[in-house]
């Protein structure tokens, strides 16, 4: 042995000096938590910390249909009550992806009429991690759904792959899984520097966190602290960071929830939200909702490249629905303000559906004087535009003076 | 056709007094084998559509080790039919049982495309198997995209990879290939015989970590090997995958008619032997051999000696053939992917007649088939020549093998003895899984994928190793300990470590002109190579055609290059040195005269830059002129040994006359010897004829003036010659005294990688009869080339006495006269060999 100590360190390895208590295992687990609860299993100790929080006020426990559709659920119809999902926020260990990164604390939190109640599953070492599973498993079974904040591509895949690794059956397969950050991307599209679960709720929700808090990256390092000391310590900040992160994603559910249930008023301020949902509804086929929201906010664009932009939109929007009158009123908005494919929409709408070809030629030549007056536009859109208007003039000039061309 | 042209070059006396040697390796037509009828039908029905009716006896045998469960090693030479033997058991087990998986390793991610391609022309003719799942087969390495990553680890059932890829994203994230892993049921290795030296280590225990995930999931896969020739290719193979193995060899070459020719270039001069340059040779082979449609590869030994060769080639065969810059084409290291794939498409299909190369095409890539094989120059190994070899011959046609000999040394020694060549061993390939850097490093690896236990086992590795590394991850907080296993705790991902010497980011080489705003992409090239062959001012050829390079930007990794006109080459000037010797331990060694040696091991600093560059002619190839340069120098720290002779052991030796390391003394008429003689020749060069310029030409003695009692009797008027700076050193070359420290160094050089359990690539060498770091005594210095050394040079001093016996006996017993490749170096033909100093030094050091 002495030799080989003697071997290794003059390669540069790092040998400690052999100990008689080397070889035996590392000490008991330090004390559990305020309000924890330990459950024993043989293959390890997970800790529970639970926690319950009044919820400000009362909330309507169905889910809204609005999320249900985005979440792209078979079963619409179905009611789902928030009380049957858990809201799932994990602390891994290291970085994202390896088979060496353990989610040594999984937050759940559940929502009941008036209370949220977390509970933290908490793990002191690597060689607990099946029992945390083991627990985790048969909550998560008993759970309709859940809801993360970027649990898409993060916090479930992590776990997913921690299952996969004990072989257990994945419990996370069958529930309907509700990414809060997709959605908060939907609806605050252009809001704030990022999504980030902190800035929204600064930004959004007005909730702070205490000192005590600590930045996400640094959590790995911190339980590795944990780990090379077994000084609880550096668990505390986790803990926080953990449960504000579940009771944030519970608050920011519910401010979601009522912008469905209970629609903002009309106003300056509002309105970028109330486009923001109006694309949403476009974008779960909820059309009527979509042009309602889009007309609430339509007055109050301060730019004419957004008013052409949505008004263009919402004739569309009218034109699938054949309500052509309200169609034609915004592409005639849209044109007034410039716009050439409104323009050319309202010369193929009298082409087409009125037969006017008068008409139809008159707003094809305003393009034409419109394309003409822009200085502005480089050499390839305006070839591109010209051709197309000319194609369109020579296609009524065909419909209008039909002998003429057979002469020709 | 073939025949007719090799007895036409045979009847040519002014060939054929250049064949030193020639053997004929007539045809063997084995016996053909049915495909064994445990087989799917189906598949037996694809592979006799795709023109494969039967099987040669190692096919056969091969695949019937395989059905019997036997891990398989297939030696054979290329192009043989041994992908064959891994897609039949593949795609039988997957019509059998559908879910089951195959992983294949390939050295090189350029193979994997290639036998991907071959593999997935068989699966078209197996419709079913695509059906049930379209993305079946899959390569995955580090070109494939992102967003087709999680497409092909959710689906993919046969993976073509690398080991670097395996080692940095596979096997760290194998929870993500569950499906993948817990249903492998066959390993392949490809080509085993390129994992060597400390790369081979690192692939060795890349497979420990490999096995051990895939029984995590269930599975105990089953290895399919093949390798190139090697000596002790069972041996090797074991120790690689830690299995017992049947080995199914190839009965050399059955199916073609083989010649070979050891063929050395005649002498221009034979007062001071100096030859014919032997691309001269190769352009006359090559060029007669494709005006007749006779299809021809050539290796040389750069990159830039393809780039030369396919200029001269294409430029003296314009007036012959049509399509020259498409009959003849080059390929190498630094092309583009896609460039590469064309160049294998136009050989295949024989639209390229003549392909010059490098190793590059040494591996199985498939250029279709091939008649004249022409190496230029040894390239250094027996196996490396039959390799290459082997990638001319058409089935059930004969094939022409030339080795072209330079001026160096170990190529005129196989001139004058070919029978070294004919009758040596293939090299052996050494690795040293369980070498405790390198282990140590895996280990962490193999933590984080999965806990080890406390009772470690990994593959072969002693358990007492074992946990004393294991205790130093803990040591180092990279580990904790469980109640029955140690865990990870790191804080990084421990993979990013690179399993290769040579550094992978490779340098992009970009091509400006002034039509064009943006560069456009001409090749890479690998960064450690950039300094030297992209420098500022550097002509650089691809395909063939000289480029100039204007910029050279270290921190982008780009060489940006302008196009340029064929009057010029350059030539790089690289300085080596050591900035620093530092002795962790020294030993002492005194024999009954005094002080002999002291052996010592420590860290070395050494320094590689590229200071300044030569502008030759691009006709005459003389100097123009010297250009400066600023470039970034190339640090490489690392651990050496290094042994010092005394000055008593010189002494003594000095005395016996077996001591040649001493500058000449040449006597005292040399000077006016000297002027006489450039007077008698004119001032000018006997060889080439250039006249002196500011600089007088050299003088030089025709016998070496080591070779002669007195200095007047070698400054004879007779014995002298007047020669230019160039032409003397390519004299010198043919009429080599060496010494006994250099005889003494080479064989140190040739042993050693046996005692460290590396390959000769892993170690550098400096031999210095002053060397300034151990006060001006003779030294050999031997040092890692791995950056902060991984144990060899500690090996070799910790095993100095045994190494330096082993060397004496070795040398002792081989029974060449004056030394040979396999004892203290080729000797030249005109010159003299240091074996017997050597063994005088060796003698005085070891009992």
């Amino acid at each position: 042995m002495d030799e080989l100590h003697r071997y290794l360190k003059s390669l540069g390895i790092p040998i400690m000096q052999p100990k008689i208590d080397s070889a035996s295992p590392e000490p008991p687990h330090p004390a559990p938590f305020p309000n924890s609860q330990s459950i024993h299993h043989p293959f390890g100790t997970v800790y529970v910390i639970n926690e319950n929080t009044s919820s400000p006020k009362t909330n309507p426990l169905k889910i809204p249909g609005e999320i249900i559709k985005w979440s792209g659920f078979k079963h619409q119809d179905e009611n789902f009550s928030i009380s049957d999902f858990l809201f799932v926020d994990v602390e891994t260990s290291g970085e994202y992806g390896g088979a060496g990164v353990i989610c040594f604390l999984v937050g759940i939190g559940k929502v009941s009429d008036q209370e949220i109640h977390l509970s933290q599953y908490l793990i002191l070492h690597p060689e607990d991690e099946l029992a945390q599973l083991i627990e985790l498993e048969k909550i998560f079974l008993s759970a309709k759904g859940f809801l993360t904040y970027n649990g898409k591509s993060f916090d479930l895949p992590l776990l997913d792959s921690r299952f996969q690794y004990h072989h257990i059956p994945l419990p996370t397969r069958e529930g309907l899984h509700i990414d809060l950050l997709l959605l908060s991307r939907k609806i605050w599209k252009n809001h704030s520097p990022n999504r980030a679960l902190r800035t929204m709720e600064a930004t959004v929700l007005g909730i702070e966190r205490s000192v005590e808090d600590v930045p996400g990256w640094l959590i790995p390092s911190l339980f590795r602290d944990f780990l090379l000391t077994k000084d609880a310590s550096f668990l505390n900040p986790v803990l926080y960071h953990n449960k504000m992160d579940v009771l944030s994603m519970v608050h920011l559910y519910f401010h979601i929830a009522d912008l469905f249930t209970n629609p903002l008023e009309r106003s300056k301020e509002n309105a970028e939200i109330h486009f923001c949902l109006a694309s949403f509804y476009q974008s779960i086929g909820e059309i009527d909702r979509a042009i309602e929201a889009f007309e609430t906010c339509l007055p109050y664009l301060p730019e004419a490249s957004q008013r052409i932009a949505l008004s263009e939109n919402l004739a569309s929007l009218y034109k699938h629905q054949k309500r052509y009158q309200n169609a034609i009123e915004k592409w005639q908005e849209a044109a007034s303000l410039g716009s050439l494919s409104a323009h050319l929409e309202l010369a193929k709408y009298y082409e087409h559906l009125q037969k006017d070809l008068n008409t139809a030629r008159r707003w094809v030549e305003a393009a034409s004087k419109l394309l003409e007056d822009n200085k502005k536009m480089d050499r390839f859109t305006r070839t591109k535009w010209q051709t197309e208007l000319q194609y369109r003039l020579d296609r009524l000039n065909k419909k209008s003076f039909p002998r003429q061309n057979e002469r020709k | 056709m073939l025949d007719t042209l090799i007895e036409r070059w045979l009847s040519d006396p002014s060939i054929v007094k250049n064949i030193v040697s020639r053997k004929h390796f007539p045809r063997q037509v084995g016996k053909m084998f049915d495909f064994p009828h445990w087989l799917h039908r189906n598949l037996i029905d694809a592979f006799h559509e795709n023109g494969i009716p039967n099987l040669y006896q190692h096919q056969f045998e091969a695949l019937q080790a395989i059905h019997a469960g036997q891990h398989t090693l297939i030696i054979s030479s290329v192009a043989s039919g041994k992908s064959l033997i891994y897609q039949i058991p593949i795609l039988d087990v997957l019509l059998k049982s559908p879910s089951a998986s195959a992983l294949l390793l390939f050295p090189t991610k350029a193979l994997a495309y290639d036998q991907g391609q071959k593999f997935q022309n068989i699966l078209s003719k197996l419709p079913n198997l695509l059906t049930s799942n379209p993305h079946l087969l899959a390569q995955f390495d580090g070109d494939t995209p992102l967003s087709k990553r999680a497409k092909i680890i959710q689906n993919a059932q046969i993976v073509l990879t690398n080991p670097d890829m395996l080692h940095h994203t596979i096997l760290p994230r194998h929870s993500h290939w569950v499906n993948f892993f817990s249903t492998l049921r066959y390993i392949v290795l490809d080509e085993i015989h390129t994992y060597r030296g400390v790369f081979g280590s690192h692939v060795a225990n890349i497979l420990r970590r490999l096995k051990r995930i895939a029984q995590h999931y269930g599975a105990s896969p089953q290895f399919i090997l093949t390798s190139g020739t090697i000596s002790a290719p069972e041996e090797f193979a074991e120790q690689l995958i830690e299995e017992s193995i049947v080995k199914i060899e190839q009965k050399e070459w059955s199916n073609t008619e083989r010649q070979i020719w050891i063929y050395n270039p005649p002498v221009l001069n034979p007062d001071l032997g100096v030859r014919r340059h032997p691309f001269e040779e190769a352009l006359q082979f090559a060029m007669e051999a494709t005006q007749q449609n006779i299809h021809s590869i050539l290796f040389c030994r750069s990159r830039k000696a393809v780039e030369l060769l396919l200029i001269q080639l294409r430029e003296k065969s314009t007036a012959l053939l049509e399509d020259v810059d498409q009959s003849i084409q080059s390929y190498r290291s630094g092309y583009l992917p896609s460039l590469r794939r064309e160049i294998e498409h136009n050989l295949r299909c024989g639209k390229t007649r003549c392909v010059v190369t490098t190793n590059a095409l040494e591996l199985g890539i498939d250029i279709g088939e091939l008649d004249v094989t022409i190496i230029i120059g040894f390239p250094g190994s027996i196996a490396s020549t039959w390799q290459q070899f082997g990638r001319s011959g058409r089935k059930n046609q004969g094939s022409l093998g030339i080795l072209l000999l330079t001026d160096d040394p170990l190529d005129q020694y196989l001139a004058h003895h070919p029978e070294y060549f004919w009758e040596s061993n293939p090299e052996r390939v050494i690795i040293d899984p369980n070498n405790p850097l390198i282990l140590l490093n895996h280990l962490r690896c193999a933590l984080y994928e999965i806990p080890i236990s406390r009772q470690p086992s990994f593959g072969t590795a002693p358990v007492e190793l074992l946990s004393t590394l294991l205790e130093s991850l803990v040591f180092q907080g990279d580990a904790i300990r469980g109640k029955s296993a140690y865990y990870f705790s790191g804080l990084k991902t421990p993979q990013s470590f690179s399993i290769r010497s040579l550094s992978e980011h490779n340098f992009q080489i970009l091509l400006e002109d002034t039509e064009n705003p943006s560069p456009t992409l001409l090749g890479s090239i690998d960064s450690d190579s950039a300094d030297w062959m992209v420098h500022p001012g550097a002509i650089y050829f691809h395909e063939g055609c000289p480029y100039q390079v204007q910029k050279l930007d270290f921190d982008r990794h780009i060489a940006i290059l302008r196009s340029e006109n064929l009057d010029r080459l350059t030539q790089p000037l690289i300085e080596t040195q050591i900035l620093s010797l530092k002795a962790n331990e020294v030993q002492e060694y005194r024999s009954p005269n005094g002080d002999a040696y002291r052996i010592a091991f420590g860290q070395v600093e050494l320094r590689r830059q590229v200071k300044s560059y030569l502008v030759l002619d691009w006709n005459t190839r003389l100097v123009i002129e010297k250009k400066d340069l600023d470039l970034p120098s190339r640090d490489l720290s690392t651990m050496a040994f290094w042994l010092t002779l005394s000055n008593d052991l010189v002494d003594d030796l000095r005395q016996q006359g077996a001591w040649s390391n001493d500058p000449n003394q040449y006597g005292s008429n040399w000077e006016v010897q000297k002027r006489l003689v450039r007077q008698r020749d004119h001032y000018r060069c006997q060889l080439c004829g250039s006249p002196e310029g500011e600089q007088a030409h050299h003088v030089h003695h025709k016998i070496p003036f080591r070779l002669f009692a007195s200095p007047q009797e070698a400054n004879r008027l007779e014995n002298l010659i007047t020669l230019c700076p160039t032409c003397h050193r390519k004299v010198e070359g043919a009429v080599r005294v060496q010494s006994g420290l250099a005889a003494l160094g080479y064989a140190f050089t040739h042993i050693s990688p046996l005692f460290a359990r590396c390959d000769r690539g892993d170690l550098g060498v400096t031999i210095d009869s002053k060397f300034s770091w151990c006060e001006n005594l003779p030294t050999i210095l031997i040092h890692e080339q791995v950056q902060g050394g991984i144990g060899l040079a500690f090996r070799l001093y910790e095993i100095a006495g045994e190494l330096l016996i082993t060397i004496k006996q070795h040398i002792k017993k081989c029974a060449c006269s004056e030394g040979c490749p396999s004892c203290t170096g080729p000797v030249t033909n005109n010159g003299m060999g240091g074996k017997r100093e050597a063994l005088a030094l060796l003698e005085r050091m070891v009992a």
